[in-house]
């Protein structure tokens, strides 16, 4: 496993934290960079950055207003949380890229390979979920801001869906190493879903030409992804059954073959 | 009155024995001709408690939060350390940023890590200000050692409403529930470790230590949950006194940051 190191870049919006992991010796392998889902933060990739930062520098970012990183003026769009993204990139002089994003993670994914087509090779996403307007609106609903109550019903909530969502082999233990990142920020912690609901995804996947990997556990959005399938102009929907919350402790190391497969393809 | 014009605060890492070393840090514009201050944060929290306090403390002097290793964004020590190995860590940064001379203020398990750095490092340390320094009797530390040892992780989330309920109780005057909630996810992170700090704290020999600091020393002595057991460490004291913060609670930082910052200035700054 490689060791995982947690740093800070600058970005429009002030400091953005990220953790990074890369193998000993020299990879020939554009860098990965992977975008959580929301709220939380690059915490959930954690053993994943061990066992990528294995076969290339891997690098997870705390999106602007998450984790360690600092907010945004007033909530974004998934654009300027791809633009912050590009700031690191430039921070960190990374000239040539693939990115990986989960849920909220995955629109920011896709949102950096249209703001930079030369620049980033190829597109891995956790779900890619396509709203009709009913749904959107029954989404919107459900992950408004949460009001803080004395007696701590914002936080059985949030735990219950956290375990409620994770996938078989998940241990509470699990869910509560990365739970404390779903509670930081409350008062702006919904501005990330906020901005995953206003992007239009279909019309962003059939703008993108670089290669697309669709990786579709069956968790809370599972039944919303299939529907990307007729925009991908290159790519392809790999379906996860029985999969949900928590692969990525989980099943590391099959997750960390299928994208390292899918990245290493001709 | 001191200014309380707020300057960025900033966040970063350096390196010490047990790993990285995560730090929030504020500083005057111009240089200012003062020790660095070193703040250190109760158990488990992190340095985000003293996030509005840096805003203006570092409007007169370098002002540097760090996160205790295995708390915040530190990097864990491989077992459960004591209060000495803490105050090791915190000197490796303090080598690491080449900070020469530092004040050192403290907070709970943090005020110990203060005298421990004061008495490792006796030239380096110019003075201490405590945010309680308790001293326990044995029965009051077999009650404490129960009360926060490690806590199990409830399917139902319990876990969560009972550190939740504490938190809301010990809130000080003032301390919302929204303020509670900004540093409330800090409590639960590392949750297998996390009653480590409060290990180390209970482990420390605060009279034979104390006694032995010759620097100066400050103790505030807000009415919070520590308020008795800092009381008796009045006639330990060579060089220093005990300052009751009348009304005072958890989340003092936060709520009256100016008259905070002009109590720690005026200690600092004045002779002695």
């Amino acid at each position: 496993m490689a060791k995982v190191t947690k740093h800070y870049a600058d970005g429009r919006f002030g400091q953005i934290h990220h953790r990074r992991a890369a193998p000993v010796g020299v990879s020939t392998q554009p860098p990965l960079l992977l975008f959580h889902m929301s709220p939380y933060s690059s915490v959930i990739y954690q053993n994943f950055l061990a066992a990528m930062g294995e076969q290339r520098l891997t690098i997870a970012v705390d999106t602007p207003g998450f984790g360690n990183s600092d907010a945004p003026p007033s909530p974004p769009q998934i654009q300027d949380y791809a633009a912050a993204v590009g700031d690191m990139m430039d921070a960190l002089k990374l000239r040539h890229v693939d990115v990986m994003g989960y849920h909220t993670g995955s629109k920011i994914a896709l949102e950096v390979a249209i703001q930079r087509p030369a620049q980033v090779r190829k597109v891995v996403m956790i779900s890619a979920a396509i709203w009709t307007d009913e749904e959107l609106k029954d989404h919107r609903a459900q992950f408004a801001k949460t009001e803080i109550s004395e007696d701590g019903a914002h936080l059985v909530k949030w735990w219950k869906a956290a375990m409620h969502w994770s996938m078989t082999g998940r241990t509470k233990e699990q869910v509560a190493e990365v739970f404390p990142a779903r509670m930081m920020n409350p008062a702006i912690s919904w501005w990330g879903h906020a901005a995953a609901f206003d992007y239009k995804t279909a019309d962003a996947l059939q703008k993108v030409s670089q290669p697309v990997l669709i990786l579709n556990p069956q968790d809370d959005i599972w039944e919303f992804t299939p529907r990307a399938k007729k925009y991908l102009r290159n790519g392809r929907i790999h379906d996860l059954p029985g999969w949900s919350h928590g692969f990525l402790d989980v099943k590391t190391q099959e997750a960390t073959t299928i994208v390292g497969g899918f990245l290493d393809e001709k | 009155m001191a200014s309380t014009a707020q300057v960025r605060v900033t966040k970063h890492y350096a390196t010490g024995r047990f790993g990285q070393v995560h730090y929030r840090r504020a500083a005057p514009p111009i240089a200012a001709a003062k020790p660095a201050l070193l703040l250190f944060h109760m158990s488990p929290l992190s340095g985000r408690i003293y996030e509005k306090f840096l805003g203006v403390m570092g409007g007169h002097r370098l002002s540097i939060a760090p996160d205790t290793p295995g708390f915040g964004d530190s990097d864990l020590p491989a077992s459960p350390p004591t209060i000495e190995d803490y105050a090791a860590a915190m000197g490796d940064m303090m080598d690491d940023l080449k900070l020469r001379q530092v004040d050192v203020m403290g907070y709970h398990t943090g005020a110990e890590t203060c005298v421990a750095l004061a008495l490792a490092r006796p030239h380096q340390v110019r003075k201490l200000i405590l945010v309680s320094a308790p001293i326990f009797t044995a029965d009051e530390l077999k009650s404490f050692r129960a009360h926060y040892a490690h806590e199990e992780i409830n399917e139902d989330g319990a876990h969560l409403v009972r550190k939740w309920k504490g938190h809301l109780h010990w809130a000080g005057p003032g301390w919302t529930k929204e303020l509670v909630a900004q540093q409330f996810p800090d409590a639960l992170r590392n949750p297998l470790t996390s009653w480590w700090g409060h290990n180390a704290a209970f482990g420390y020999d605060m009279a034979g230590a104390l006694a032995k600091v010759t620097q100066p020393v400050l103790v505030l002595n807000p009415d919070d949950d520590l308020h008795t057991q800092t009381l008796r460490a009045a006639p330990l004291l060579k060089n220093g006194r005990v300052v009751h913060l009348k009304g005072w609670g958890h989340g003092f930082q936060d709520v009256r940051t100016a008259e905070a910052c002009d109590l720690v200035n005026n200690f600092l700054d004045g002779e002695g």
